[in-house]
């Protein structure tokens, strides 16, 4: 997840802030991710105000979907769906 | 101490932490990316899918890495190999009490191919040698000391 541009270097206190705000957004998809992964499978999803917003197959269609939806890229959080959990080999 | 979490979207949940990222190389800005905790790996990555998605590098960025980049290595892992380009970084962790914790390094860049496009960025021993390290799947703890 992330927001969809960078962001101007703030004092690091409020780039605390910045990570924490990333945080509550990614904990919200974590705790809704058996829901999100049957309505978005495979999807890139943006999220703002803990609602999904704009959808899209990749990140170019999510980011036209975004600003077709009326909503700033830095406004929004984005994250991929995986239909189903991914496995790893690292 | 920084905390972390597992990502219930990897089979098994694989123990995750955000971390603001800058790239001096590119602006003096930061953005948030989630790192898989990987005691395995000696280099912290950065996998396509984070550069193209949430740094939005464009293609031509990521194919002028050589210019600017340190060093250029290929790496081996579970996908085949990829070519990794070392440039500066600078790594903001969140601690409890609120305040920063910064490390400068490098972050290796991974050219794109077609193994490596949904992998996620990779936490690696060159920033993990600096904390303790807790992973308690049975309590959900992931955290940084």
């Amino acid at each position: 997840m992330g927001r969809e541009s960078t962001m101007e270097m703030p004092p690091l206190e409020e780039a605390v802030a910045r990570i924490r705000e990333a945080e509550r957004a990614s904990a919200f998809v974590r705790e809704n991710y058996e829901r999100l992964r049957h309505e978005y499978p495979n999807k890139r999803i943006a999220l703002h105000d803990f609602e999904v917003v704009a959808t899209g197959n990749d990140s170019w269609e999510l980011v036209d979907n975004v600003q077709a939806a009326g909503f700033d890229l830095a406004d929004v959080w984005t994250f991929y769906i995986p239909a189903e959990p991914m496995r790893l080999l690292l | 101490m920084i905390r972390g979490f597992f990502d219930p979207s990897y089979q098994p949940p694989l123990a995750t932490i955000l971390i603001g990222l800058v790239l001096p190389h590119r602006a003096p800005t930061y953005v948030p990316v989630e790192f898989i905790i990987d005691t395995g790996a000696s280099d912290t990555c950065l996998h396509p899918s984070d550069a193209l998605d949430r740094l939005r590098f464009s293609d031509p960025e990521l194919a002028g890495l050589p210019r600017i980049a340190r060093a250029n290595r290929v790496l081996a892992g579970i996908t085949g190999t990829a070519v990794y380009f070392a440039v500066p970084a600078r790594y903001i962790l969140a601690q409890d009490d609120g305040t920063p914790r910064v490390i400068d390094g490098e972050i290796q860049i991974a050219q794109p191919t077609s193994g490596n496009r949904l992998l996620p960025s990779v936490l690696g021993w060159d920033l993990l040698q600096h904390f303790r390290i807790t992973l308690d799947r049975r309590t959900g703890e992931v955290l940084l000391q």
